[in-house]
């Protein structure tokens, strides 16, 4: 009995196996796929071209190189500050008020810099201040502000903002230059 | 028999290595161009879509001045990321054609192109990009190389050189327990049973309780029960698969072999508790089916015939339940709630490869998800699908935006008309040069007042005048007859005529300053404006060509626009219409799986049921 039990199953077991090993893709949706795929490829390409252009024109039409001013953020180490927002002022006028996502702090603790702001300003002395926001050492609630005042002439202006550890303090520290 | 062909089928599976190696601890990227940070920014959060397009601008713009040399390399990177094959192999072979790259670029470049055969499932393609790789190279390099190679060489059965490999790897700081669980998975297939089980055992004592830690550890100890199962060490496999957490993602699988591990011993008692754990578990999972018709089979051997026949029945009927699952999940599939779910969920911020799906599955359509996504054909055609949702959502929010972008130019239009007659007004009737030469003639007036110290040059308009009254006061007073009283208007005149030239002679140095200062101050704002003048001449030049390149590009970048929403819409549709068919395959199959699990539970349900009165009739002969 246990033998005829066993012999049943090794008819079936074969059926089992072949249909655990086979995969589920015949040879019509395996053209299928191998088609779509080069042309979602070419798609990407051509969106990835599109988009560049436009980031351009957008740039050029809205920010001309003449008014251009960009202000971006980075991180040097970081760890004395856990970031949550930053406020950015120009001539004391509210420009950005930043809340940045744990992915985000991720990013810039890695090496990224955020392109916070980008605007127009007219030629002459302008006062940038930032208010950063955040957890301190121990956990304390923090607020600093930095400020720098540059003068814009023709041609585009970065401003860098970078929140930097002091070990000797053992604070953070909070800087903004220009880059030329 | 049923245990041993699934166990080996399992085995097969479980003791395959593992393909991605999960970064860890990297130093913070050195930059030294913001643009090239930009990019980093978008990178580091997985969104390789804007990376690569940040990156593509920051080249254009030339505002890569000290990442030049990677910024190839890294486009690369991001595009293959991206699921770009066709543009990274492109652009790794621009690489490699090109003489000027040194020995670390072309080892990264073809160990890139590696990736991307490896990725096509081309694995002698991949084989062969690999064995270009040699020399120096950077730690970080040669790790990656090694475990892709070693891989590849797995692939193929030849386990000794993906030994060899992984051993000369093992020293370096980016080693870690991941190359070393496919070393002991390399050691096992190779037959080196005990060194391979020691490198999985070193796994499982990791004391860290991180998800990451505690998944590698459930997958060595899964691979060390199925290892012993298979010598027929039932002990320690038994043991290693207890060690498999209970509500983990492999615990169906730990709880399965754990069962046959007693089976195996002959202990059916033993085997009953962790198949009859898991045959309450959610009939979904081809383990718990298997559970179905274990739990029955363990009381058949323990002569427990009444209750195995009540378990088969009811197995019977959880399996046709199942079915009937299977099938509602077809109809929804069908019905499109699959994309529908799909559409509704983020697409992402286009970041590729590892996009995460985290859907519930609450659905008929998304039930089996999980058996669905253990297919790498069927998570491409999920990433492909988000990645189109993506591209179609990025492609609406342009059409909006450069829409507006007509306005926005009609608008700069209308101003700068506005503002053109005045503009060209300053332009051709430049003040400045007669204003200069009148600064010229004040400067030269100034300069002999010093020179003559004309203290009287200095006078303001009503000191002058009072100066005037009383010099006419004196020529008056000449006229009139010398008596005491006019003696005495002399007097008065010349004191108040010497007051005012006292106090032009006392302040003449610090109104010379004065004066100075002023026109340095004229001079200045004279300069100023000149730019300003300079300016607009240049602005004036520039805008009346700016406009209508603006334009041109406005008008090419809409018709681009309009081109690819339709292939994308065609795309997306096609895509869509491929995963549905894939997934109710999928489901398909299964169905067939249970169906062939069904009528071999009614066939050991015949065979208990003769068991069964067998046993009677021996009883009642006895």
């Amino acid at each position: 009995m246990e033998k005829k039990y066993y012999l049943q199953l090794q008819v079936i077991l074969p059926a089992v196996l072949m249909l655990l090993f086979s995969t589920f893709t015949n040879a019509d949706s395996t053209d299928t796929a191998a088609g779509l795929d080069e042309e979602i490829q070419s798609l990407k390409q051509d969106i990835v071209a599109l988009n560049r252009s436009l980031f351009m024109l957008e740039e050029e039409l809205l920010f001309p190189s003449n008014t251009q001013v960009a202000v971006f953020l980075s991180m040097d180490v970081g760890e004395f500050f856990a970031l949550d927002s930053v406020q950015l002022k120009i001539d004391n006028k509210e420009v950005s008020n930043y809340l940045y996502t744990r992915r985000e702090v991720e990013a810039l603790h890695r090496g990224g810099v955020q392109r916070l702001y980008m605007g127009n300003l007219k030629s002459g002395e302008h006062e940038i201040v930032a208010i950063f926001t955040g957890k301190g050492p121990n956990g304390r609630d923090y607020r600093r502000g930095a400020e720098l005042v540059i003068n814009k002439s023709l041609g585009a202006r970065f401003v860098e903002l970078t929140i930097i550890d002091n070990e000797s303090s053992e604070q953070p520290d909070f800087s903004v230059r220009e880059w030329e | 028999m049923l245990q041993l062909g699934c166990k080996a089928l399992l085995l097969a599976a479980l003791l395959a290595p593992i393909a991605d190696l999960v970064a860890r601890g990297e130093p913070a990227t050195s930059v030294k161009d913001l643009q090239y940070g930009e990019m980093l920014f978008y990178y580091f959060q997985q969104d390789y879509f804007n990376s690569i397009v940040h990156l593509g601008i920051a080249r254009e713009q030339q505002r890569l001045p000290n990442h030049a040399d990677e910024a190839e390399l890294m486009m690369g990177g991001l595009v293959l990321s991206y699921g770009m094959r066709n543009k990274a192999r492109e652009i790794f072979q621009r690489l490699l054609d090109d003489e000027k790259n040194d020995l670390s670029v072309h080892n990264r470049a073809w160990l890139y192109l590696a990736k991307i055969s490896y990725q096509r499932g081309d694995f002698a393609g991949a084989l062969d990009a690999i064995a270009h790789v040699e020399g120096e190279m950077m730690p970080a390099t040669r790790t990656a190389t090694a475990n892709l190679h070693s891989l590849l060489l797995m692939q193929k059965g030849r386990n000794a050189e993906a030994i060899e490999l992984l051993e000369n790897t093992r020293s370096g700081k980016h080693w870690t327990p991941y190359l070393k669980y496919n070393l002991g998975i390399a050691r096992i297939r190779n037959g080196e049973q005990e060194n391979g089980v020691q490198e999985l055992v070193s796994i499982t004592k990791q004391s860290s309780r991180s998800a990451e830690t505690s998944m590698l550890r459930d997958k060595a100890n899964l691979a060390l029960g199925y290892s012993f199962l298979q010598t027929g060490e039932t002990g320690k496999s038994r043991q290693a698969l207890e060690q498999v957490r209970l509500e983990g993602p492999l615990s169906n699988k730990a709880l399965l072999g754990a069962g046959w591990a007693s089976a195996d011993a002959d202990d059916y008692s033993r085997a009953l508790v962790p198949w009859t754990e898991l045959s309450a578990r959610d009939p979904a999972d081809p383990a718990v089916q298997e559970s179905l018709l274990a739990v029955p089979y363990a009381l058949t051997k323990m002569n427990l015939f009444g209750r195995a026949i009540q378990k088969y029945k009811q197995s019977i009927e959880a399996l046709n339940d199942e079915k009937i699952n299977l099938d509602k999940s077809i109809v929804a599939i069908r019905d499109g709630q699959l994309l529908r779910y799909l559409q509704e969920y983020d697409a992402g911020s286009g970041d590729g490869w590892l996009q995460k799906l985290n859907l519930a599955a609450d659905s008929p359509a998304l039930r089996y998800q999980l058996s669905l996504m253990a297919s790498h054909d069927f998570q491409e055609a999920v990433k492909n699908y988000r990645d189109l949702a993506f591209l179609e959502k990025n492609l609406t929010k342009w059409n909006s935006s450069i829409a507006a972008y007509d306005d926005m130019l009609a608008s700069r239009q209308t101003r700068y008309q506005s503002q053109l007659p005045a503009a060209t007004h300053v332009l051709k009737n430049n003040p400045l040069p007669a204003l200069q030469q009148q600064h010229a003639r004040l400067q030269d007036s100034l300069g002999q007042t010093e020179a003559t110290s004309n203290i009287k040059g200095l006078a303001n308009h009503n000191e002058k005048r009072q100066l005037q009254i009383l010099s006419s006061i004196e020529k008056q007073l000449a006229e009139l007859p010398d008596t005491p009283k006019t003696q005495e208007l002399h007097k008065k005149q010349r004191l108040l005529y010497g007051v005012i030239y006292w106090q032009l002679s006392n302040e003449f140095k610090a109104r010379l300053w004065k004066i100075r200062q002023q026109l340095s101050e004229v001079e200045r704002l004279a300069r100023q404006t000149d730019k300003v003048i300079g300016r607009l001449a240049q602005a004036d030049l520039d805008t009346t060509n700016r406009f209508s390149g603006f334009e041109s590009r406005i008008a090419a970048q809409k018709s681009l626009l309009k081109n690819l929403r339709k292939r994308t819409d065609k795309a997306i549709y096609a895509q869509g219409e491929l995963l549905q068919q894939l997934a109710i395959n999928e489901l398909g199959a299964q169905k067939k799986r249970i169906d062939i699990y069904i009528v071999q539970a009614r066939f050991a349900l015949a065979q208990t049921y003769d068991s069964s009165l067998n046993n009677a009739a021996g009883r009642v002969q006895q």
